[in-house]
């Protein structure tokens, strides 16, 4: 008898069994408070965000628990990977709610899945403090429940801004604006939002638009068909991956813009020799004037050696804020734990922060957001003017002016 | 669009041509010599990025320079890929080995994600990001760099199959793997050799992704893809077919993206929808083997 597959079969569950034993003994501390975790860990284009988050919120819980936990206890975290894929966060939501039975689920990135998710788990009303999911269809399902908290500003945040200060910072206001955004959720909605609030505030410029798809080796040709434009705004809505490749083709492809805007331009490893006189909106910047900023990012940069991205403060705040919802609330009791949020108010990284009623969400966080530029390899912030550290550098140098 | 913008298009896609030959031709020859269709390429493809990216961070070594290390390196990994993997499943039915391969390239994934994390990294290297003017052409340094590159290794990979020895026994092996034993060739050591061959070849191809493009553990997805392109749309394991199919996928995606409105969004599309056609005209692809 061939006894290989028995041996083999027998391996395997002696493995997994001491994988779950160990697992299930972390997960399982009787004397903690259990904070649920959902996030994208492990998957192409979700997994730096979801990993810079997961950075912030331990560094959260390790500062929480040297000062002695939340109602006497250590926080824990209990970590799901939904490796960002709707069915497999609809799983291990659920799991969390239903067997591990925490009394929040903090997480989610990108809108897809967290619609697809919330819709799924709206029927347990769990109490969820959802990190990303900018786009309006989230905020349409859910932004009016009780339960539901939000940190990332919404798509008309974002576009808001955007809007604000191509009107009325740039001289002279730029009239032609070409788009260029990734064709999934983000990229679509942001660019309807970018073309319906600009007519809503009668903006004097032309917009042309091309979707591309996230993550391609080479965007020379929607680069073309914009030097064809001649837009004195080149504004990209994409992901980190696909910025340093757009900024390449289109100084192959000598294309001048005025300017180049992106979203969140601020990320470790920004590819500064091609990337400079770029600016953009983003939602937080290491280079704030905030106490609480600057802390965090000289521990963040003790600890991990560089800036943080701003995933990693937005959810160090969640855990702060999640904490201190707790200790008002007195206990992990539902209608208490909501009340207890609802009262939350703290400085932290971000500025002072609470959960605020607007457009249709009851809880949200952030809906303020900053414009910077690269210059010299740093980056100047730009907008809001409280915030102000230099001035937008418009037109910017050409390709040739900056030596070829 | 004018003229100049249509003749540089034109141009883009040539270069990026050349591109996808070098990410293909690796997989092209796993599979004219093993027929395994190797599912996991474009992440040996991502280990040579990561391997450019520490020889330049932690020894200072020039992308370009870092080649023939980057080559020996990669050579390695596929040898060990094939001692491990390949070997035991060379006579098990495609779909095992698909699947087998498809494990791969998710363990591969994973092992760079625990190794290095997700963060996407880039390298700064100021020569890459200059440009050349050539009448209404721009080109690029770090395309320039990619083509001859391409076309180096390319031209460089044919005159070993052609005119070496060792070339004579992978074509004989590639044809008929037990004539070629009763002729004298060690069939199981070409083997080897060829899958040490694929990856190095591989390795070279993330070279050029590590100086044009970004470093992350999934960098390799898309050029699987890309790859499987032009393999099935030149004939799976036919070099001229791969040549040809780089040259149709890079000029049709560039002049699409470039000429159509939304081209940018139907460029990959029309990509298949090629593939798709001529696979109807012609199911064994452009070129027999």
């Amino acid at each position: 008898m061939d006894w290989k597959p028995l041996v083999a079969v027998v391996a395997i569950l002696v493995i997994l069994g001491g994988i779950y034993y160990i697992y299930s003994g972390r997960e399982k501390g009787p004397e903690s408070v259990r904070i649920g975790i959902v996030l994208p860990l492990s998957t192409a284009s979700f997994a730096s965000a979801g990993q810079e988050c997961y950075r912030g919120m331990q560094m959260a819980v390790e500062e929480i628990n040297s000062n002695g936990g939340v109602l006497g206890k250590p926080i824990e975290l209990v970590v799901k990977d939904d490796k960002g894929d709707p069915n497999t966060a609809i799983t291990v939501a659920t799991d969390l709610i239903t067997n591990e039975q925490v009394p929040i689920i903090v997480g989610f990135y990108s809108s897809t899945v967290t619609y697809a998710t919330m819709n799924a788990i709206k029927q347990y009303q769990p109490i969820v403090f959802v990190m990303g999911a900018s786009s309006v269809k989230v905020e349409s399902l859910v932004g009016k429940e009780r339960w539901f908290f939000h940190m990332h500003p919404w798509d008309y945040h974002r576009q808001g801004t955007v809007i604000d200060y191509f009107l009325h910072y740039i001289e002279p206001t730029p009239q032609k604006i070409f788009v260029a955004y990734e064709d999934g959720v983000y990229g679509s909605t942001s660019y309807s939002y970018f073309v319906n609030m600009s007519r809503e505030v009668g903006a004097p410029w032309d917009i042309k638009g091309e979707p591309f798809k996230s993550g391609s080796s080479d965007f020379s040709a929607i680069i073309l068909k914009a030097k064809d434009y001649d837009p004195d705004v080149f504004y990209i809505v994409g992901y980190p991956a696909d910025y340093p490749v757009f900024f390449r083709n289109a100084k192959e492809n000598d294309f001048n813009p005025k300017l180049i805007f992106i979203v969140a331009p601020e990320f470790p490893e920004y590819p500064k020799d091609i990337g400079d006189y770029v600016a953009g909106v983003d939602v937080w910047s290491p280079y704030l004037d905030i106490p609480q900023a600057k802390d965090f990012v000289a521990k963040f940069q003790s600890q991990y050696g560089r800036l943080p991205e701003y995933w990693a403060p937005f959810c160090y705040t969640a855990i702060k804020m999640v904490a201190q919802g707790i200790e008002k609330a007195g206990s992990l009791d539902r209608e208490a734990l909501i009340s207890g949020l609802e009262s939350v108010q703290m400085d932290s990284p971000l500025g002072p922060v609470s959960f605020k009623q607007t457009g249709n969400t009851l809880h949200q966080v952030v809906d303020k957001l900053y414009v910077v530029q690269w210059q010299g390899g740093t980056v100047v912030i730009l907008y809001p003017d409280e915030f102000k550290t230099g001035e937008l550098i418009y037109p910017v140098p050409t390709w040739a002016e900056r030596g070829g | 669009m004018n003229v100049d913008l249509l003749v540089q298009a034109v141009a883009n896609g040539v270069l990026l041509a050349g591109f996808y030959a070098l990410v293909t031709l690796g997989l092209n020859l796993l599979f004219g010599v093993l027929e395994i269709t190797n599912f996991a390429h474009g992440d040996l493809i991502m280990m040579g990025a990561y391997a450019t990216l520490w020889l330049n961070r932690l020894a200072g070594v020039d992308p370009i320079a870092s080649i023939p290390m980057v080559f020996l390196i990669l050579f390695g990994v596929g040898l060990a890929v094939y001692l491990l993997f390949f070997k035991p499943i060379l006579k098990a039915p495609a779909h095992n080995q698909i699947a087998l391969t498809f494990g791969l390239s998710v363990f591969l994934q994973s092992l760079a994600l625990i190794a290095w994390g997700s963060d996407l990294r880039t390298l700064d290297i100021p020569y890459v990001s200059k440009t050349v003017s050539i009448g209404p052409v721009t080109l690029g340094y770090g395309r320039l760099i990619a083509f001859s590159i391409a076309a180096a290794f390319t031209l460089g990979f044919f005159a070993f199959l052609k005119w070496s020895k060792l070339g004579y026994a992978v074509r004989a092996v590639s044809q008929d793997p037990e004539a070629a034993s009763l002729l004298g060739v060690n069939v199981n050591r070409i083997y080897a050799l060829v899958s040490g061959l694929a990856a190095a070849l591989g390795g070279v191809a993330g070279v050029l992704v590590a100086i044009n493009l970004y470093i992350h553990p999934y960098v390799g997805v898309e050029l699987t893809l890309k790859a499987f392109s032009v393999v099935i749309l030149g004939g799976m394991g036919s070099y001229v077919g791969m040549l040809v199919a780089s040259l149709v996928l890079g000029i049709s995606e560039s002049l699409v993206g470039a000429l159509f409105p939304q081209g940018s969004g139907l460029a990959p599309g029309v990509a298949f929808a090629i593939i798709v056609l001529v696979l109807a005209l012609k199911p064994e692809g452009l070129f027999r083997r």
